[in-house]
């Protein structure tokens, strides 16, 4: 019989769902908080752990970090009613089959048990010297339904069903795109999971003939970035911006105040230039952590359902401001800028939203 | 010395304030809300807090003892403004303003003397 061990300092909810469960045929027990269940879990074997994620002392990730090693077999579910986005990708990495949004229905509760309880067999490890299109390939041939997740510098999903890729995504793209996203990734490590059951079915073509495009296109991408590299010469400097933002960074340059700028892809985060002033800072964190800030404003703003755009964001430290302000390029461009708190904010919001509405007139895309 | 239910009203109080709220940044819960009719502050609470630990471990990453003083979101039709409360970083303010009516720069600094007055 399956064991499942419930974790929440809701004495009541922790009740409900003992009940709930044990009515259903589980073997199970119960604990208060994380310490509790680190004890329970060291003393029995238990198959599934269901956890809160808010408890006082060590929180429900923490727990899911420490039983990685403490309790191969136990598979995990976090149970939330305010797991952000960054709780979501922390509880899956830590290894955690499915995040509950509280409140729960009593069947989605035993849904999320029995796709824990199919996920209980398995090595975890690493593989080294394999691509994922081996992976993808050695999936297919065995006809597995699964999805699989990719960590790169975010996580991409390709899903297949009996052996076929039925759907992939990536940041907010989905379909075959994605997939040719996540087949470009040169490395990054990768965990599979059940396959969810309303999983859309974006992809269509037949697996041989879409994984041989995906190759080519991939060949055709590279060969071109060759190509670029063969005519450095003739083409502006690598941290140069882009043509349409030139003139708001050399006036953003002027203004007194100023300390640097970078600009990245907003769709893969990658640092497409900045300035020289930026050296000595790790380019690439900075890049990372401005772009998850704004994807998680825009994100917030979507939620709220207002219809409304985010125009920018300004952050205030003790000695700096940072502006961060979306350009419709293609790629679309996130420009991150540093100021002293010298600078005038309203002269470089102003900078920047007329060079927006410039591109906005030229059509500059 | 002020105490949130003294606060918060204040804070609605300001010109083309449309709500406010008094977030934990720890649990991202809401501590206090005043206003915000037809807002779901306790959705904005959560993610702004997700977005307020996001820059701090940027700038801790970036190796920078800096703290955060206040992030401003301009969106088209509205101001998000949110400020850290100097007596304890683990708390922050979270205003959303109607952009037509709000006067933005007084806004900051009315905003500003009443966090250092307020102690959680």
């Amino acid at each position: 019989m399956t064991s499942v061990l419930v974790v929440d300092d809701d004495v009541g909810l922790r009740t409900t769902i003992c009940r709930d469960l044990t009515s259903h045929g589980f073997v199970v027990s119960q604990a208060e908080h994380a310490d509790e269940a680190l004890a329970l879990l060291a003393a029995h074997p238990i198959d599934v752990l269901l956890t809160d994620l808010r408890m006082p002392g060590a929180d429900g990730i923490d727990l899911l970090e420490r039983i990685r090693s403490a309790s191969t077999r136990t598979r995990a579910i976090l149970m939330s009613g305010y797991a952000t986005a960054r709780d979501y990708e922390r509880a899956i990495e830590c290894g955690a089959v499915r995040v509950l949004c509280k409140p729960f229905t009593s069947s989605e509760l035993l849904q999320s048990i029995r796709q824990a309880v199919d996920c209980e067999t398995g090595f975890r490890g690493s593989i080294h010297g394999l691509s994922l299109i081996d992976l993808l390939q050695m999936f297919h041939f065995a006809r597995r339904s699964l999805a699989i997740v990719v960590d790169g510098l975010a996580p991409g999903h390709v899903f297949l069903d009996n052996g076929h890729v039925i759907h992939a995504t990536y940041r907010e793209l989905d379909g075959e795109p994605a997939l040719r996203t996540i087949l470009a990734m040169p490395a990054g490590s990768l965990r599979t999971m059940v396959l969810p059951p309303a999983t859309p079915h974006s992809i269509a073509r037949d697996f041989q003939a879409l994984l041989l495009d995906s190759l080519r296109t991939l060949d055709e991408r590279d060969a071109a970035d060759r190509d670029d590299e063969l005519a450095e010469f003739d083409e502006r400097p690598a941290t140069a911006p882009p043509p349409a933002l030139e003139l708001a960074i050399d006036r953003l340059r002027r203004l007194d105040g100023y300390r640097s700028a970078l600009w990245l892809d907003l769709r893969t985060g990658a640092v497409l230039g900045s300035d020289d002033q930026i050296a000595g800072v790790d380019r690439d964190r900075a890049a990372a952590g401005y772009a998850e800030l704004y994807q998680i404003e825009r994100s917030l703003v979507d939620a709220l359902s207002t219809g409304d755009v985010v125009e920018d964001i300004v952050v205030t430290s003790s000695h700096h401001h940072l502006v961060l302000r979306e350009f419709a390029l293609s790629p679309p461009v996130l420009l991150c800028v540093v100021l002293d708190r010298t600078a005038s904010l309203g002269l470089v919001r102003r900078t920047l939203a007329v060079t927006e509405a410039a591109m906005t007139r030229g059509g500059a895309r | 010395m002020a105490d949130p239910r003294e606060a918060l009203p204040k804070i609605l109080a300001f010109d083309g304030c449309l709500g406010c709220c008094l977030v934990d940044s720890v649990t991202g819960e809401l501590l206090g809300t005043a206003g915000g009719d037809g807002l779901d502050l306790e959705l904005a609470a959560a993610r702004t807090t997700e977005a307020v630990r996001s820059q701090r471990a940027t700038l801790q990453a970036l190796g920078g003892t800096e703290r955060i003083e206040d992030m401003l979101v301009t969106l088209g039709r509205q101001y998000h403004l949110i400020r850290t409360l100097g007596s304890n970083d683990a708390v922050f303010l979270y205003v959303v303003l109607d952009k037509a009516r709000a006067n933005l720069a007084m806004t900051r600094h009315q905003l500003a003397a009443i966090e250092r007055e307020l102690v959680v």
